[in-house]
Formats: C-alpha cells, sequence, structure tokens
C-alpha cells in the first residue's frame, strides 16, 4: 500500500513537472507559430481586388482567444510583403471597411463563425488545432514537438486564394 | 621618283632582313595571347554566371525551409549539390544571418554568418551569395562556393594550342630568313649577272680590235698601192701635157684616192663601237659590200664567191656583228688554206619549221684542209687555236658562236 501511495505520488510528481515543461515550452511555441502566421504572407497570391491599391496594409485578423499577444505584434512590425506593411487587427466579427487578408482563428464560438462567415472570400484562413480549432485552410499542428502546419488546398482555391508549391511542399499534409 | 626609289629601296632593306617575319611571328603571339586572356575571361564570366544561376535556383528552393525552419528540407536541398564535385562550400542562412545547414569539403569552412556581396574568387574557390527571398520578403542567403580550374590545369589545357603557336611563329620566323637571304643571293647573282655582260660586251670589243689587226696587214698594203697609184700619176702628170693623157692619169688618181676614201669609211663604220642593233636588211647587198674588206684580209691567192639566189628573204640582224663574224669565218678560211683557194659564201631561204619562224640559211664553205672531229667540237671555245702563239687569239669563232 505504501508502495502504491509513493508510486502515486512519483506519478503526481512526474505529470507536474511534465505540465511545467509545456507551460515553459508555449511561449516559443506561440512565438513560432507568430512569425510563421505572417510568414505565410510572401507565399500566398491573393486575387488583385483583394487590395484596394498597391500600398494597402496587409492585414492579419486575429478573432476569438489570441494567444499569440505581444508577440505578433513584435513579429510582424515593419515587414513587408510585395510592398504591404503587414498590420495586425483583433476582431470580433466582420465590419464592412475592415478587410481581411489572413484569419487567425482561435478558440471561441465567434472565431468558428467568422471563419464560416469568411468562407467565399479571399481570406487566408488559419486554425491552430492543439487548441482544438480545426476548418481552416491551414492547420497548425505540432509534429515531434516542432510546429509544422496542413493545408486544405481545395479550399484556398476556391476563395480565390493561390498557396505557392513551395509552401504545399512543407505541409505535413495537403488536402486536394 | 625619289620617294619612289627610296621606298624600294627600304623595302629590299625589309626583305633582306628577317625582320618582317620576325614582327609578323610576335604579332601572331601576341594576338594568340589575347585570344587566350580574352577566351580565359570569358569562361570565367560564364562560370560566375552559371554558379550565380545555381545560387538563384538554390535561394529559391530554400525560400520554405527557412521560412518554416524546415531543416529536413534544407539539408534535402544542400545534400542534392553535394552531388557535383563542382561545389566545395555549399551553406543556407537564415534571416538573422546564422548558418540553417550546409556543408563544406576540404579547404576554408563555411562562414559563420553570411554576407551577401559581389561574387568574389577566394583561393581556388569562387564563391557566390544570394538573397532568399519570397514575395519582396528576405527570409535568409544562401552562400556557394564553386571550384575554379586550378592554375596548373588551365596551363596544361593551354600547353598543346601554345606549343603549336610557337612552332608556327618560329616556322614564320625561319621562313622569313630563308626568303631574307635568298632574296639577298639574288640581288648578288643580278649583281654578277650584270658585271658578266659588261665583261662580254668589252670581249666583243677585243674580238672586234682582233679582226682590225688581221685586217690592218691587208689595208695598209692597199693604201700603200693607191699612194703609189696617186703618186706616180701625179709625177706622169706633170711631165705630160697631152691633154687626153691628162685627164686618163686625173681619171685614175681620183679613183685612187676615192677607193682609199671608201676604204676609211668602211674601216670607220666596222671599228665604231656599237652595241647590238638589228636592222632588217638584205644579206645580199650587204655582203656584196664587205668584198673589198674581205679581199683585203685575204690573201691574193684566195678567190672569193658568192652563191646568193634570186628572191632571197630580207634577215632581221645586227650588221657590224655580222660583218664581223664574216671576216672572222673568212680569215680563219683563210689560215686553213696556206696553199690558197676558193671561199664560197652562199645562202638560201630557210622555211619556218615547228615553233621557228623564216630564216635565212647563210654558209662560208673553203678548200681547205678541213677540221679533224677531236677538234670540231672546241673550235667555238673560246681561246681555242690551232696556231702557234702570236699569230692568233684563238677569239675568231668564238665571236661567231656569241653572234
Amino acid at each position: 500500500m505504501a508502495h502504491l501511495t509513493r508510486l502515486l505520488a512519483f506519478a503526481g510528481l512526474l505529470t507536474a513537472l511534465s505540465g511545467r515543461a509545456a507551460a515553459a515550452d508555449l511561449p516559443l511555441e506561440y512565438a513560432v507559430k507568430a512569425s510563421y502566421l505572417y510568414k505565410f504572407a510572401p507565399f500566398v497570391q491573393w486575387p488583385p481586388a483583394a487590395f484596394e491599391s498597391a500600398i494597402d496594409p496587409l492585414t492579419i485578423c486575429i478573432a476569438g482567444q489570441d494567444p499569440f499577444g505581444k508577440m505578433l505584434d513584435d513579429a510582424v512590425r515593419g515587414q513587408r510583403v510585395n510592398g504591404h506593411l503587414i498590420v495586425v487587427r483583433h476582431i470580433d466579427a466582420l465590419r464592412p471597411g475592415v478587410a481581411c487578408h489572413i484569419l487567425f482563428a482561435g478558440s471561441g464560438a465567434g472565431a468558428e463563425e467568422l471563419l464560416h462567415a469568411v468562407a467565399h472570400q479571399p481570406v487566408l484562413t488559419v486554425t491552430d488545432r492543439s487548441r482544438g480549432v480545426a476548418g481552416g485552410m491551414i492547420q497548425f499542428v505540432m509534429v515531434n514537438g516542432r510546429v509544422r502546419f496542413m493545408i486544405d488546398q481545395g479550399a484556398a482555391e476556391e476563395s480565390g486564394v493561390a498557396i505557392s508549391s513551395k509552401l504545399l511542399g512543407l505541409a505535413v499534409s495537403v488536402v486536394r | 621618283m625619289n620617294a619612289y626609289s627610296l621606298r624600294r629601296r627600304l623595302m629590299l632593306r625589309f626583305a633582306e632582313t628577317p625582320a618582317i617575319g620576325i614582327g609578323m611571328a610576335f604579332a601572331l603571339l601576341l594576338a594568340s595571347l589575347g585570344l587566350a586572356y580574352h577566351n580565359e575571361d570569358q569562361a570565367r564570366a560564364e562560370k560566375v554566371r552559371e554558379v550565380q544561376v545555381q545560387a538563384r535556383v538554390l535561394a529559391a528552393s530554400l525560400a520554405g525551409p527557412l521560412a518554416f525552419d524546415d531543416d529536413a528540407a534544407a539539408h534535402e536541398y544542400i545534400d542534392a549539390l553535394k552531388a557535383s564535385p563542382d561545389f566545395v562550400a555549399v551553406g543556407a542562412y537564415g534571416a538573422d544571418g546564422h548558418l540553417v545547414a550546409g556543408f563544406a569539403r576540404a579547404g576554408e569552412p563555411l562562414p559563420r554568418i553570411n554576407r551577401v556581396g559581389l561574387p568574389a574568387v577566394r583561393g581556388a574557390e569562387l564563391i557566390v551569395t544570394a538573397e532568399v527571398e519570397q514575395g519582396g520578403t528576405r527570409l535568409g542567403s544562401v552562400y556557394l562556393g564553386a571550384a575554379t580550374e586550378i592554375w596548373s590545369r588551365r596551363a596544361a589545357r593551354y600547353l598543346g594550342i601554345a606549343i603549336v603557336i610557337i612552332m608556327a611563329c618560329l616556322l614564320v620566323a625561319v621562313l622569313a630568313a630563308f626568303y631574307a637571304s635568298v632574296s639577298a643571293a639574288n640581288r648578288r647573282l643580278q649583281a654578277e649577272i650584270a658585271g658578266r655582260q659588261e665583261a662580254e660586251e668589252a670581249l666583243h670589243q677585243s674580238q672586234k680590235m682582233e679582226a682590225m689587226g688581221q685586217l690592218t696587214g691587208g689595208v695598209a698594203h692597199d693604201f700603200n698601192n693607191l699612194l703609189m697609184v696617186a703618186s706616180s700619176g701625179m709625177e706622169l702628170l706633170e711631165r705630160t701635157t697631152d691633154p687626153v693623157r691628162r685627164d686618163r692619169l686625173k681619171e685614175g688618181i681620183r679613183q685612187a684616192i676615192e677607193r682609199g676614201a671608201k676604204l676609211t669609211q668602211q674601216l670607220l663604220t666596222f671599228a665604231r663601237r656599237s652595241p647590238l642593233t638589228p636592222q632588217v636588211l638584205d644579206v645580199r647587198a650587204r655582203i656584196r659590200g664587205l668584198q673589198d674588206l674581205l679581199e683585203r684580209s685575204l690573201r691574193e691567192d684566195i678567190a672569193v664567191e658568192f652563191d646568193f639566189p634570186d628572191g632571197l628573204w630580207p634577215i632581221e640582224v645586227d650588221p657590224s656583228q655580222l660583218d664581223v663574224a664574216l671576216l672572222n669565218i673568212a680569215i680563219n678560211a683563210r689560215d686553213a688554206m696556206p696553199e690558197g683557194g676558193v671561199i664560197c659564201i652562199g645562202a638560201h631561204n630557210h622555211p619556218a619549221e615547228r615553233d621557228e619562224g623564216d630564216m635565212v640559211h647563210l654558209s662560208v664553205r673553203d678548200t681547205g684542209a678541213g677540221i679533224d672531229p677531236a677538234s670540231i667540237e672546241k673550235v667555238f671555245e673560246p681561246f681555242y687555236t690551232t696556231q702557234s702563239v702570236g699569230s692568233g687569239t684563238g677569239l675568231g669563232l668564238s665571236q661567231v658562236y656569241g653572234f
């Protein structure tokens, strides 16, 4: 009995330790995801109508719960893709006059709704599987402790967003 | 005219020195060197372009792996270049400039931080760097070290053609030297020919003088006779008063003087130094005009006969040379007939045969001793004579041959 108790205690300690380790890894994982989020932009081509002018900013919209915080703002600061400055916006609903080019749907019911709402608009949707959200054209997954992604090319093509073969080649899986 | 001759002399001088040839060989060498340098330069530029293209291809394929930290994919792309021994070092660098993946064969290791710049040559390595860009976003850079041909191998490659070119240059120089020496020899030969011609002319003149000498004896005797006729005529003229006899005597004296004048005229014409000037003449009239001169150079016991058929063609010949030749032959004939005899000079037409032109055949025949077969081959040799020393020069018939 005492033996069992000790074993349990050890298991509890292990769990606690691994939990702490996971918690420590979290910022790094999300920093990587934040940088990937804006690095998708050069590999993606939007239809010309997606930008009003050549100097229009490229907007990354964050819907639902934001797991990145300041990290994303730091990552995109001063970055340009094809001459478009990258800006980050937090939204809870689609509003006329606010164009989204990349939509990251965090957890939350509103986020999933938004995901459906932009289904036929030229918006690259990104979701994070490890946060239990699915349905984006690009979904972050963890493979061997590394951040990787899956791509739904069919959905992207349907909405008029072209994803470069260079990016497709790096995906762990591609749905056509 | 002056400038022309100066230029000619200069050209001659050039032709006689191998300077032009050596200059040409040098120019050939210089041109091939220039060509080799140009080729080398072009090959280098091409190599740089080639490596630049490869760097750009590598940069394009590394865009994804560098953006999304896919080291496995980056290694895959870089290892693909390992297959080519041309690449001695390949590196992929992230956006922060730090090495992500790469390899370096023997030689310098990959730099820790890549600085993108112009292509550079470091030792035997051509280093090309390129940015990794996607959609205007800088994602990293690549570093490509390509092996360049080492100096000794390049030299070996050029050695064969260099040997051929050097041989060609040597050949040109040798040919030029040979040509120069031939040209100089030719000039010496020309000078020698000119000297020979001069000597020959002098010989002709001396031959003429020889004939003159032969003539002199007879002519002096003749003049004496004529003077005798004239002086005795004068003496008789003073003694007589008969007008008929006086007229006859005067006529005799005039004839003697006229013959003397004619003889003098002929001698002067004969002795005059004249170049070979052929002219068209009637051979019969010419030789008949020579009769007096012939008779005076021969003895009284030798008769001269002529055999000229009618309708003889006129001939083109140098008259004075013809005279001398005939005189020489006649004197020869005289010496061959110590007992006296007949010299027959004849001529007949000789129509054209094959590619020769029409000719007139002129012959001189005597009734003398003849020439033995051993001597007949030598009769035209200069200074060949059967006569005793002092009585002949042996040049007479050689003049005939020369004529």
